[in-house]
């Protein structure tokens, strides 16, 4: 009998967090993620978890304290949102640039100002350039699993960068769900307890040489092609661990995609995290009135499966692609443009931002956005900046 | 007078390699040289700002013998706590976890971690490079900087005194606090080896390292410049552990303090008044650590032990 728990996308991620053994965490209160730290640091206060803990005075330093605890060989958590995510990006930067493993889990939320509280990727697609891997979730369940798979992959050889967890902030964090917990010995199996290589970590006496002035020769840019060459492992890691996941607990979400009826549909919704749940939805119900469509649902966004989406869409039958994100700013709009510019007979591209600061993108929506699609293929004009969904305008607008 | 440490010069063992990249004449050079003689090799030791030129270079290697993950300004104390934490995890509970901090790192920008730091009390050692200004970056002011003196961004000197850090952190319940000189190394020598004891940590200790760059002081006269400083009373030396408050060096006659303006190019433009400015700031601190130094004593017949 599999153990089946009632859970929010907080608890999951505690949850995972602490099946994974985790050594330090270090957090700084945010909502609508910070029930994390107050999970792990019950579950350290009733002893079923051993590990350091720190009340950092802020995301910054809660940041910088996991990077010292990642440099001193401990497998090491962090959790945030939004302008906490904002204001540990300097650090961000650090990490992957000394090829540290960790993991950090994101309730996405609207970013400043007006003061948004509610679900919004903007706060982590602004981070894509800090060379951190991101996979986006679906699911209560998707978020439990991602977690013990992130750190699978932050801690593999070839890879060793950090990975950011995104899960939709209140969709998913404040959403109770039914959630399968496996048991310590079968994460065990699947992830053993984190034994850095005695030349990954510091200890006294030991090596005695990091983040220092790199000015002499350029060798800068070697340590960023190190981390480059990191970040196109990372694109077979995360299927491989994806699948080993799958052989080990019956579950598996695609790897850096996950494609749903895409063979011999004619318009494809493109998007990431919860609204493609309902997208999913939303597809069975039109494929029983007959329509062919289907979805991709991006779970890598960093590094962003260029090759993988163009596979996916060369070999369907698709006419037209409909990508919609939960930010104004057109992220995913951009690299699947970017990821699809040199296919043949590449179909039309149209990006809408739908879902912003917790706006709700119900099957209604999803459907107007399939119609929306059909009505365009053939449009040889098509508008080449994503347009905002659902929208109050006024008539002065352009 | 000092008595004279022995122990300082039979230590052989070198942390600090010949090669460091510091400018000529660098206080801060000097402080880490002895800390790290003081400390031993079994220590985890983070240095931010000036520390990054004086630790190592790619691919030149290590400048220092002892690993130095450098974390970037502004989280200095968050980056001590993290190792320090770690370092519990892994079972490394005899080591020690130093860091040397610049000022602005310190009083400024990295300020409120290092009062987090204190405030959730790790164990660890915490050293000020006290520079009085943003040396690595050619010479601003911070917060530190001296009343008058000038800096590339105060070209008409310093309106405001100094942040006196030692006393906010002792306001922090820190149970060991002292300032010190590289003018005394002993005396540096010996609040190290006290900051080693574990139930004195944290400990801050803040020194007062000159640094020609930004000083405009002649680099043979860097130890010159830190003794004035002691003795015409601008940086007076003190410690407090855990309930006692002492002076370590009271001048049997305190030299003038144009002794000391004078050695440095930064206060070349200084006037009558402004000198007379910087007396009544001297007198005003000597007094305030003369009346810590009296509350902390036995005469001390304060309020709350009247009771």
């Amino acid at each position: 009998m599999p153990n089946i728990k009632y859970m929010r996308g907080n608890q999951a991620a505690a949850e995972a967090a602490r099946l994974s053994r985790i050594e330090f965490m270090a957090a700084y209160p945010i909502p609508p993620s910070a029930e994390i730290m107050e999970a792990v640091r019950t579950f350290i206060q009733d002893g079923k978890l051993k590990a350091g803990f720190l009340e950092a005075d802020g995301e910054k330093s809660a940041q910088a304290a996991c990077y010292a605890a990642a440099f001193s060989g401990c497998r090491s958590f962090n959790a945030t949102s939004s302008q906490g995510l904002l204001f540990m990006h300097e650090t961000l930067h650090m990490i992957p640039g000394q090829r540290l493993p960790m993991v950090l889990v994101v309730g996405n939320r609207s970013v400043f100002s007006p003061h948004g509280m509610l679900c919004d990727h903007t706060d982590a697609v602004s981070q894509r350039d800090t060379g951190w891997v991101q996979l986006y979730c679906g699911t209560v369940q998707e978020v439990f699993d991602t977690v013990i798979q992130a750190f699978k992959i932050s801690e593999d050889p070839k890879v060793k960068l950090p990975v950011m967890v995104c899960e939709d902030g209140y969709w998913l964090t404040h959403s109770l769900e039914c959630t399968t917990v496996p048991t310590q010995e079968e994460v065990d199996a699947f992830l053993p307890p984190y034994q850095p290589k005695d030349y990954d970590y510091i200890a006294p006496y030991g090596p005695s040489f990091f983040t220092s002035l790199a000015m002499m020769d350029n060798w800068f840019a070697e340590y960023k092609y190190q981390e480059l060459v990191a970040e196109r492992n990372a694109l077979k890691v995360i299927e491989d661990v994806d699948q080993e996941f799958g052989g080990h607990f019956g579950r598996s979400y695609g790897g850096l995609l996950d494609p749903y009826m895409v063979d011999d549909a004619e318009v494809i919704v493109i998007g990431m995290g919860s609204v493609m749940v309902t997208a999913r939805h939303t597809v069975d119900i039109m494929r029983s009135a007959g329509k062919r469509v289907g979805i991709v649902k991006i779970r890598a966004f960093r590094p962003f499966p260029r090759k993988r989406l163009a596979e996916v869409v060369v070999g369907s039958a698709v006419k037209m692609l409909v990508v919609i994100e939960k930010t104004h700013v057109g992220a995913l709009f951009d690299e699947v443009r970017s990821a699809l510019y040199g296919v043949d007979n590449r179909p039309g591209i149209l990006g809408f931002g739908a879902g912003i600061n917790g706006r709700d993108v119900s099957p209604y929506n999803i459907i107007d956005l399939f119609e929306q699609g059909f009505k365009n293929i053939g449009n040889g004009s098509l508008p080449d900046e994503p347009q905002l969904y659902f929208i109050r305008k006024k008539d002065s607008d352009v | 007078m000092l008595k004279k440490y022995k122990e300082i010069f039979e230590i052989k063992e070198e942390w600090m390699l010949p090669v460091g990249r510091s400018c000529i004449g660098c206080g801060g050079g000097i402080l880490t040289r002895i800390v790290l003689k003081a400390v031993g090799g079994n220590v985890l030791f983070t240095a931010g700002s000036c520390g990054t030129n004086t630790t190592g270079h790619i691919p030149i290697g290590p400048m220092c013998t002892i690993p130095v993950p450098v974390s970037q300004l502004g989280v200095p104390g968050a980056a001590l706590a993290g190792m320090e934490v770690a370092a519990r995890v892994k079972g490394m509970e005899d080591t020690q976890i130093l860091g040397i901090v610049g000022d602005g790192d310190a009083a400024d920008i990295g300020f409120g971690t290092i009062s987090g730091l204190f405030e959730r009390g790790h164990k660890v050692i915490c050293i000020v490079i006290d520079n009085q200004g943003y040396s690595a970056t050619g010479g601003q002011r911070s917060g530190t900087t001296e009343l008058k003196a000038w800096t590339r961004s105060t070209p008409e000197g310093k309106s405001r005194p100094p942040k006196y850090m030692p006393l906010i952190m002792l306001a922090h319940d820190a149970p060991y606090v002292a300032t010190c000189s590289v003018g005394y190394p002993e005396d540096i020598f010996k609040k190290v080896r006290k900051a080693m004891k574990r139930e004195n940590q944290p400990a801050y200790i803040h020194c007062f390292t000159p640094c020609p760059t930004s000083w405009k002081n002649e680099p043979s006269m860097t130890v010159e410049v830190s003794r004035r400083a002691v003795t015409c009373g601008v940086w007076p030396l003190w410690e407090y552990e855990r309930g006692t408050f002492r002076r370590n060096l009271v001048p049997k006659r305190q030299t003038p303090v144009e002794d000391y303006l004078s050695l440095q190019g930064r206060f070349k433009h200084v006037t009558e008044e402004d000198i007379g400015d910087i007396r009544d700031y001297i007198k005003e601190l000597n007094e305030k650590i003369d009346r810590l130094v009296y509350a902390y004593s036995k005469d001390f017949k304060g309020a709350s032990r009247a009771a």
